[in-house]
Order: C-alpha cells, then structure tokens, then sequence
C-alpha cells in the first residue's frame, strides 16, 4: 500500500472518530437537565466526556490502524529482495552480566538464519563477564563471536562501540540481558527491501511471568506497548524501536552519529532521529525478545520514572517538531503521539477517574462509579483480548485487565506525572541498572 | 445499602488505596534511590575510546 494512502487512512479514521465522538458528546450534554444554567457542572461533565473521547478514540485508532497493519502482514507480497539474506552483526553490550552471558550467547547461536556474527561489546564490567566470553570467542559454523571491550561509559557508548567495530550492513541492537527467538533475523531483514526503511522495531515479551506486577507488565507490552508500535508500523512512523530488539542499517546510523548519550532513553532518542532525517521505521511482530520485567513494585517505579524522563528529553530535543508536519503527516502524528502518551494521557487518566468519582459523589449519584469502573474495565478486556488473540498470546492474561486500568496504570501513571515534574524541574538523576532475577 | 452502591463504595475505596499507595511508593523510591551510593561517572576520554581485547591464546599465553 502506498504511503500517501496510508496517511489518509489514518487521517480519515481519526477525523471520522473525533466527529462522531464530538456529536455524541454534545447530544449526551444537551440531554442533561442538571448541567444546564450550572457552568462549574457543565465544564466538570465536559472535561469528564473529553476525557471519555479521548478514551475510546485513543482505543479505536489505534486498534483499526494495528488490524491494517494485520491485514496488510497477511496479505504482503515478497518484498524486492526479500528472498537475499544480508549477514548481520549481532550486537550484545554488557555490562556485569557474568551470570547470564554464556547462556545468551548459547541462545543466539541457534537462530536461524544463514550468516550474522555475535560482537559482544564488554562495558567495563567488573564480574566475570570479559572471561567468559573470552572462553566462547571464535567460529561456530557461518556464526562468529567476538569480543571487544571498552572502559564504563553505559549501554549507549557500548552499544556504538558495536556499530564502529561491525563487520555487516546491518546490526541488531539488543540488551545483554535479553534472548531473541529463532525466526527474529529471517522475519526482520525482509522489511530492508525496501531501501526508504532504515530499522525495523521488533516485538518484546516478558518472560518472567511469575507475580502479580510481571504479568501485568507482560499484559501491558502487548495491549499497550505493541498495540502502538503496531499502529504506528503501519504508517512505516515506529516512535521507540525498544532496547532489547531493533534491527538497522549501519551506514545510517553512521551517517547520524549512532546513538546519543545525553538522554536517559537512548532508543526512544535514536529512533526520533531517524524519522526526523525522514526514515522509515515498521514493526515486525515475529522478531520477538524475551526479556526479564522487574519483579519488584520500586524497581518497576525506576524503569518508568527513567524511560518517561528520557523520553521527554528525546522529544525536547525535537520540540520544533511537533508543531509542524515537517517530513510528512506521519512522523508528526507519531511524535505528537508519544508527547500525548508521556505527558498528557497519564494526568488525564489519574485527574480523570478521581473527578468522576468527586462529581459522583457530590451529585448524589455514587452508584454510578459501578458504571464508569465497568465501563473503561470492559474497554480494556475488549483491547486485551483483541491484541491478545493477534498475537496468540496467553489468553490468561485477559483476567488481569480487570485490574489494569484502575490499579496498575494509576500507579505507572502517578510516577509518570512525578518524573514529568521533575523532568521540568531539572531534578537530577542517575541511571543505575535494574536488580534482574536472572530467570532468563 | 444496595449491592451497586456497595460495589461503587469498593471501587471507590480501592481507587483511593491506588492512588496512595502509587504515591507511597513513588517516595519509598526516591528515598531508597537517595540512599544509595552514586557510581563517579566515567571520565569523557575513557568512554570514547575502547580497546581490543586480545585472547590469552592469541597473545602467546598458555
């Protein structure tokens, strides 16, 4: 499908849902006696329908967007030299990961693909990370492991060191601590047919699904991370290409300086710039990662608080950006949907459901927070098992949905708002490195 | 109280706890985060450059 196209599908289907959310929101409040003559009323009832439209807008455009990009998976054609299989280099930064790295390297070693090279780029760890992969250098078939190693400068600098030192066009960035599935390669490198696409965002799992915050991270990454990423792949317009799975071509990201370090999210920062230098980014559902989530409430906190402050200064460093469509309607919407995501969309969901139940209450009409509650709860099992079932996801993590809402993304949102502040306020922070269970 | 009434109140309170509980620990973090020792950064010149590192076996060693 042509990109054009694609703009005026999304467009469409955002005007046409806007309209209809509006007409309905101004038949439901002139229907209302109470609100008439009572403005302090009627801009509470308004904000709370706004909020209710943005709601179910934010839902359906990005579920009929993400079954597009499903349709159009299903139907694609081969791509102009999709049957060719570019060697890759594998980039593995890591930084104290001794326990793990073998097992990581094991894994790598089965994908199947024809010809990529493991380059493990060690970030001046102090275990025994260097030794171990030292004892796996060498060649395994058409796989070659490397090794390079570099003082402490943080997964960025590591992660450059990597893209300098590959000996392939085309690099995987992933975490040291993350595992790729078999088909990752073969299911990416088929999107770099197209020469106007410089990376390829993969799909990432959580692995650990053992407590109550793991599986409602993994519930997360697929109705609210990948549902976007899926929507915004089909507009060729991905705004994070994540950590632990993006596949690029190295020559851009030479020509762009590789990644910066002067955000706390370098793969939200890096993917910002390649749209704004007019790249394309789509999302491959087949590349998967299986990475480890935090299992602990305060260190799932800290992964949040550092991935909304580092995506807002990824997006400051663009402001101008989201004023004007600069490089097509597409990369627009996606930056203007990521500030909407990181800034907007966490207060008015926290303000939201604490002023329904304020007004509620006040009105007399208690009884109705049964409703609200049921109704965003049933928006919810509706995405869940609508992004569920096209993933072929574990359908046991649609019960969770019942909570998610009210209880998991009012505590992600809270410290969403709080580092937004602080972002603002120029608080100073520090990256640290996540305690890992080490259940990969 | 009827059962509607009994739900809302539930959620209600479950919705308050959140809230609280989201803001309790977004303390207890930065309090824990406040504890603990800062690593010194690394110094600009160590970060840019890097090294090979040479396997033992190929550096001669036994």
């Amino acid at each position: 499908m042509r990109h054009g196209v694609r703009y005026a599908i999304a467009l469409a289907v955002g005007l046409l849902t806007l309209t209809a959310g509006g007409i309905g929101l101004a038949l439901l409040l002139a229907r209302v006696p109470i609100v008439r003559g009572n403005w302090a009323l009627f801009i509470t009832v308004s904000l709370l329908l706004v909020f209710l439209v943005l709601l179910v807008v934010r839902y359906l455009v990005l579920m009929w967007l993400g079954f597009l990009h499903h349709l159009e998976e299903q139907v694609a054609e081969p791509a102009e030299g999709e049957g060719t299989h570019p060697p890759v280099t594998i980039i593995v930064p890591a930084y104290n990961e001794g326990a793990v790295i073998e097992q990581a390297i094991r894994s790598l070693l089965e994908l199947d693909y024809p010809a990529f090279e493991i380059l493990v780029v060690d970030d001046g760890s102090t275990d025994a990370t260097r030794e171990v992969v030292t004892g796996l250098e060498g060649r395994y078939g058409d796989v070659v492991v490397r090794l390079v190693a570099k003082s402490n400068g943080g997964k960025a600098t590591a992660l450059n060191t990597g893209i300098a030192l590959a000996r392939h066009d085309f690099v995987l960035c992933m975490d040291g601590d993350s595992r790729l599935s078999r088909g990752t390669l073969r299911a990416a490198m088929r999107h770099f047919g197209d020469p106007r696409v410089a990376a390829v965002a993969g799909n990432v799992k959580v692995v650990n699904r053992n407590n109550l915050w793991t599986r409602l991270q993994a519930l997360e990454y697929i109705e609210g991370l990948n549902m976007a990423r899926r929507a915004q792949g089909f507009l060729r317009a991905v705004n994070i290409i994540p950590g632990p799975i993006g596949i690029f071509r190295r020559e851009v990201l030479l020509q762009l300086g590789g990644y910066d370090t002067d955000t706390f999210a370098e793969d939200a920062d890096l993917t910002l710039k390649l749209l704004t230098a007019g790249w394309h980014i789509v999302y491959e559902e087949a590349a998967q990662a299986f990475t480890e989530a935090p299992e602990k409430l305060l260190d799932l906190l800290k992964q949040r608080y550092r991935w909304t402050r580092g995506i807002l200064q990824a997006l400051r460093k663009r402001a101008t950006w989201l004023v004007l469509p600069r490089h097509g309607l597409g990369v627009w919407l996606s930056l203007n949907l990521m500030f909407f995501e990181a800034i907007i969309w966490p207060t008015v969901n926290v303000v939201g459901n604490g002023l329904f139940a304020v007004l509620a209450l006040l009105s007399g009409s208690g009884d109705f927070i049964l409703f609200w509650w049921l109704l965003l709860t049933l928006l919810d099992v509706v995405a869940a098992v609508y992004t569920i079932a096209m993933e072929e996801e574990d359908l046991g993590l649609v019960s969770y949905a019942v909570i998610y809402r009210f209880f998991f993304i009012t505590v992600i949102d809270v410290a969403k708002m709080f580092a937004t502040v602080e972002e603002f306020l120029g608080v100073r922070m520090s990256w640290g490195k996540l305690e890992r269970a080490g259940r990969l | 109280m009827s059962l509607n009434t009994l739900l809302s109140v539930i959620i209600l309170v479950s919705f308050i706890v959140t809230v609280v509980l989201a803001v309790g620990s977004y303390t207890a973090y930065k309090l824990r985060e406040k504890r603990r020792p800062r690593r010194a950064p690394a110094p600009l010149e160590d970060a840019i450059y890097f090294e090979r590192y040479v396997h033992r076996t190929a550096a001669g060693e036994p």
